[in-house]
């Protein structure tokens, strides 16, 4: 089956095959077919004419695709009958794991997104001269590896525009280097300033 | 979706760390350089536009903070490393 430009095997699982996509891990992956309420154990022959429809709905654009309801079965403000009480009882309040309360698949960026977003990160780091574009620009590894020896990842990849190691056919398309937005940082700060400003006047 | 990202952070109600310096308002006025050794502070957005000295380890390093570099540290824009460079001899 070919989907937005890779061909899933028909005899693989769904699960396996979404990996092909640049991005896509095995969790996202079960994630994303948790989100469509696709069965994990499903293979790529048995999707069903509106599972593809939905999945590649998803995939081209993960952000604008509408959350669904986490309790889809129970209309809302309605008791399910029958005696429920020693059974877990629906979460009322938000998971422990999340606490900012945002839906990861939200963000996801996959494909040319993604490689575009790394390749913004390290031109942005070059172009502010931070220690980590340095490194980038001049082929060593980025995260206090050794490079006495080895170090052959990062010769091979680490450039201002970072070759991203891909199993997929598609080469990204050359993109000029984008400067990263400030906005989001400049946002947070603003929200810390009141700290910054109370420890100043100390 | 990356739990490391948002567990290995720094606590939220910390706010970012940053070195208390002296005299900001003088210095962004006269521009006159802030010698400092405190490589571990975050940039924050009132830092804009002022002129840092940062230790290297052996000397201060000239750092001008523009706005991208708000919300990274000081230290990332003072190089500790010298480049490998070879020689013959020794004594030279």
């Amino acid at each position: 089956m070919h989907l937005l430009g890779h061909n899933l095997p028909d005899h693989k699982l769904i699960r396996v095959a979404l990996t092909s996509f640049h991005g896509v891990s095995n969790h996202t992956s079960s994630r994303i077919l948790a989100r469509l309420q696709i069965h994990e154990q499903a293979l790529v022959s048995s999707l069903t004419e509106q599972q593809v429809t939905a999945l590649s709905a998803f995939l081209s654009s993960p952000s604008n695709t509408a959350v669904p309801s986490p309790t889809p079965v129970c209309p809302p403000g309605a008791t399910p009958h029958g005696d429920w009480s020693g059974f877990p009882q629906p979460r009322t309040t938000k998971g422990k794991a999340r606490m900012d309360g945002e839906d990861p698949l939200q963000n996801l960026k996959i494909e040319t997104d993604l490689r575009r977003s790394v390749q913004s990160d390290i031109a942005h780091m070059r172009t502010i001269g931070t220690y980590k574009g340095r490194r980038h620009a001049a082929g060593l590894p980025v995260r206090g590896q050794n490079t006495q020896t080895n170090a052959k990842t990062a010769r091979k990849l680490n450039k201002v525009d970072r070759r991203t190691f891909s199993t997929s056919p598609l080469r990204p398309t050359a993109e000029s280097p984008i400067r990263r937005p400030v906005q989001h940082t400049s946002a947070l700060m603003s929200s810390l300033n009141p700290i910054v400003k109370s420890r100043f006047a100390q | 979706m990356f739990p490391t990202a948002a567990v290995l952070r720094r606590s939220t109600w910390k706010g970012p760390y940053f070195a208390a310096f002296p005299n900001l308002a003088d210095s962004l006025k006269n521009n006159t350089p802030v010698f400092t050794k405190a490589r571990a502070s975050s940039i924050l957005p009132n830092f804009v536009g002022l002129r840092f000295m940062v230790h290297n380890g052996k000397d201060y390093m000239p750092v001008q903070i523009t706005e991208e570099m708000v919300g990274h540290k000081l230290g990332e824009f003072a190089n500790t490393r010298k480049r490998f460079s070879y020689r013959q001899t020794k004594n030279r």
